[in-house]
């Protein structure tokens, strides 16, 4: 059985059981495609949906996130397949690093991104705004945000492995409100 | 009348038209069909691992037809050269003044021909570079900005894609009108 698309858009509080059999309650904020999706057990639970989906089903990510990681791990090679060079591919730490990179920030980025490989072998991800146009390319060590605008340019770079999840996301955030401003 | 030809010297001049060569660029092996953002270069045309971008010397004010021709077998083996193959398809091409009075990131643009025989020899070889250190992938991604904000297409004269005489006059006309409101 699911969750009716129009109960899962008004619903904002879901009690899911976890693998341990405990209620818990989840905020959704935004309600995404796997809450839509979501598979429900026998009966409702005093009248509120209840989930037999792992509490990591209902996750706060963007909606393109799991597309997005399709690409991703598509774009990289069987083991043994050497890819240098050829901009077709991703290196598996590559892949890694944005993978984290996207799965940490997802809800802060403006939109859906076109991925792509520089040509040295790092993760450019373009998105669009209506205030601008925000690049970020993504290597192992380190993320360069590029966002440019009527008023300016606006440059960061950032070592995600050196910073909190939350300091990462927040600056990241800064930079997509700034486009938005 | 015979082909321009800058001294070896010669610094570049703010009307001269400068171009960065672009290439056949792959998609990722997982992306394909994925939405593109309109408007938006490839960053791959302008990233250069050194911060030093290579550019042609198009013309004196515009692309010059004699000029092209031979640049263009340069680059079309400059393509072949590559592993895999990528073919050329043109230039895109900018005023130089654009580049050297941008005020977000303070550029010189250094005539550097290439000196070598037959085809791997390039009289108007020019690059860029920034006047501080910067990080090469932020000394591209600058340039593709002000590229996206000024600059335009100079097809390859063999290219396919190349417009034809009416698309050429309506595109024409498209930038004289861009050119106006700008300064409106």
């Amino acid at each position: 059985m699911q969750i009716p698309t129009t109960q899962a858009k008004t619903a904002r509080i879901h009690f899911a059981e976890t693998g341990t059999k405990y209620l818990q309650p989840i905020f959704v904020p935004f309600p995404t495609k796997q809450a839509e999706t979501i598979q429900l057990g026998r009966q409702p639970y005093m009248g509120i949906v209840v989930s037999t989906t792992p509490i990591q089903a209902m996750s706060f990510d963007a909606e393109w996130l799991n597309i997005v990681e399709q690409r991703i791990i598509a774009s990289i090679p069987a083991e043994g397949y050497s890819a240098n060079g050829d901009t077709a591919w991703l290196q598996p730490d590559v892949g890694r690093a944005a993978l984290d990179f996207f799965k940490r920030t997802s809800t802060v980025l403006p939109s859906e991104p076109s991925i792509y490989s520089s040509n040295a072998g790092d993760l450019v991800a373009e998105f669009a705004t209506p205030g601008g146009r925000m690049t970020c390319l993504v290597s192992p060590g380190f993320v360069l945000v590029f966002a440019s605008t009527k008023d300016g340019v606006i440059e960061k770079k950032f070592l995600p492995d050196q910073q909190h999840s939350d300091t990462f996301r927040s600056e990241i955030q800064e930079v997509t409100k700034a486009l938005n401003a | 009348m015979a082909r321009w030809i800058p001294d070896s010297n010669q610094q570049v001049g703010p009307k001269e038209l400068l171009g960065r060569r672009r290439f056949d660029q792959s998609s990722l092996a997982g992306a394909w069909g994925q939405k593109t953002i309109e408007g938006s270069l490839d960053f791959r045309v302008f990233e250069d691992r050194y911060s030093r971008v290579s550019l042609d010397r198009l013309g004196r004010t515009n692309g010059e037809r004699q000029v092209l021709d031979y640049l263009v077998v340069r680059a079309e083996f400059e393509g072949e050269k590559r592993r895999p193959p990528q073919r050329f398809h043109g230039w895109w091409a900018i005023q130089a003044k654009k580049l050297l009075e941008n005020n977000r990131l303070p550029l010189q643009i250094i005539p550097s021909p290439d000196v070598g025989t037959d085809l791997e020899e390039n009289v108007y070889h020019s690059h860029a570079q920034p006047l501080k250190v910067t990080e090469s992938y932020f000394v591209a991604l600058h340039l593709r900005d002000l590229f996206e904000r000024h600059g335009r297409f100079e097809h390859s004269p063999n290219s396919p894609l190349k417009p034809n005489w009416w698309q050429r006059k309506v595109l024409g006309l498209i930038g004289l009108l861009q050119s106006l409101a700008e300064k409106i």
